[in-house]
């Protein structure tokens, strides 16, 4: 796959000037000899797309015609697989059936709740690090594998609560996955934001997780008031999220990054550059290892 | 809407340690209560041990300030929904709002919608002249079309996201007050020709 976007009403025009320009390419490549032609086949300028399972629930579920034939990652918020009690069947329908439709590679959650008994907060919060909750968590997430039959992702969120429990914020994200044997969606910016509110290393916090898990990243602008940064996913990219995002991709199998803004939408070609540079980060990391890979002599 | 929220009154029994924490982010009463006589909170509602030990530990400061994060996410929500009325606010959008937030909860995956609706009508009560009439209108088509009307956008091949100018259609056309306003307008319509036929068939008799 390769640097992502997720996808969102407002950047519609945006994601059919992308799919137009690429199929202008293919089409001309086509046309031209091979050795004229300045870029490579496939070279799509967004790789794969996410799209929220929820988004598609109030309508019939049909991949969004202005993405292309790129892979669809769905991803999900409602979950609440903190939540004690067995999945919600309703809302796992739905996603099945998003699912189905779309034709989704990987489905993807938060390690979070979002309601408990008779209360919907609507957004992510922590849950207790314990082991109790460690082996709940991954039961429910090994249901999900089984019943949508497609690979899990499971997401770090932000928090600005600490919760005391018998296991470190690693560790409980670690355990999880590795009960659940899924997959990592590492969201970078979370890292950033809680490390830095917490006077943490962020690349420490990376270090401490097995990297081989990570299948995914998350990347979006932080904002920051009074000395405390927020996950608004409404700011541009800082050179400090660049920089974790090429350590961890150094360090992981990362097969997709999605960009994933919600709101002051920047201009196409802010959203242009942010795409290309991690892509050029994920092809600076193909280059290495091809570099590096074992070549075959032949002795005459 | 998907109806009454208000969290006063909920915590009546033992309960788990993430629906405690749940009730304590939801509700300001409740962590006021929580930080005054914290013991006696925990005894009286938690009884799980895994609950009593964390609700011991955790950091007062640290709830309040994920709970304000919850409802600056939700005010962000309302804003996005209905721009108008809450640029027209001002300063004072964030306060109001959060008092209203407090005591409603919405649900499901239109919870959006639902909050900023929830929100314009307990405005109208505070601030009469604060709701746009038009904007308040667009978001309560939106939400109608929303919540009612996948039979109809399955039908359109178009895949334009039409929900809100039909929705605004549909109620403009019917009232927003009218029950049959969150049913499409195909079903009133089948409705109406059923006793239209069934009226004719008893004349014809």
């Amino acid at each position: 796959m390769g640097a992502g976007l997720g996808y969102r009403g407002p950047l519609r025009p945006f994601f059919e000037q992308a799919r137009r320009a690429f199929e202008e390419r293919t089409r001309r490549l086509g046309e031209t000899p091979v050795d004229e032609v300045e870029w490579a086949p496939g070279e799509h300028l967004i790789r794969c797309v996410e799209v929220v399972a929820e988004h598609f629930f109030s309508r019939d579920p049909q991949p969004p015609r202005e993405v292309g034939s790129v892979p669809l990652l769905v991803h999900c918020l409602d979950f609440s697989l903190g939540t004690p009690g067995d999945l919600n069947r309703p809302y796992l329908e739905k996603v099945q059936e998003v699912l189905r439709r779309l034709n989704g590679a990987v489905l993807s959650d938060h390690l979070a709740f979002t309601r408990a008994g008779e209360i919907e907060l609507g957004h992510l919060n922590p849950v207790p690090p314990t082991r109790a909750n460690v082996r709940m968590i991954a039961a429910k997430i090994r249901q999900l594998q089984e019943e949508c039959g497609v690979p899990f992702l499971l997401e770090n969120i932000t928090t600005h609560l600490s919760l005391p429990g018998e296991l470190r914020a690693a560790e409980f994200y670690q355990q999880v996955v590795d009960e659940a044997d899924c997959g990592m969606l590492l969201d970078v910016t979370n890292v950033m934001v809680n490390c830095r509110n917490r006077n943490l290393d962020p690349l420490q916090f990376i270090e401490s997780l097995d990297l081989q898990r990570v299948v995914q990243l998350h990347l979006v602008g932080y904002s920051e008031h009074a000395g405390t940064l927020f996950d608004s996913h409404v700011e541009d990219i800082s050179e400090d999220l660049f920089g974790l995002t090429r350590d961890v991709i150094d360090r992981a199998p990362v097969e997709a990054v999605i960009i994933e803004r919600d709101g002051h939408w920047p201009s196409a070609d802010l959203l242009r550059s942010e795409l290309v540079r991690v892509q050029q980060i994920l092809d600076d990391k193909q280059q290495r290892e091809q570099c590096a890979a074992p070549t075959i002599s032949v002795a005459s | 809407m998907c109806g009454a929220h208000d969290q006063r009154g909920i915590v009546t029994a033992s309960q788990d340690a993430v629906t405690l924490l749940a009730i304590l982010l939801a509700s300001s009463d409740e962590r006021e209560a929580f930080a005054r006589t914290r013991d006696e909170w925990i005894s009286a509602h938690a009884a799980d041990p895994a609950a009593v030990t964390l609700l011991s530990e955790i950091a007062i400061e640290g709830l309040h300030q994920q709970a304000d994060v919850l409802v600056k996410k939700r005010w962000a929500e309302v804003c996005d929904n209905a721009p108008t009325t809450c640029q027209a606010l001002g300063s004072n959008g964030p306060a109001l709002f959060q008092t209203f937030a407090n005591g409603y909860w919405p649900k499901g995956h239109l919870r959006h919608l639902d909050d900023t609706l929830a929100f314009l009508e307990w405005l109208k009560g505070v601030m009469p002249h604060a709701v746009g009439g038009i904007e308040e209108a667009t978001v309560r088509s939106h939400f109608a079309f929303r919540q009612n009307a996948t039979i109809v956008t399955s039908s359109f091949v178009a895949q334009k996201d039409i929900g809100p100018v039909a929705g605004f259609v549909i109620v403009a056309h019917l009232g927003a007050n009218a029950w049959h306003a969150f049913l499409p307008t195909p079903v009133p319509a089948v409705v109406a020709r059923w006793w239209m036929r069934r009226k004719r068939a008893a004349t014809s008799v």
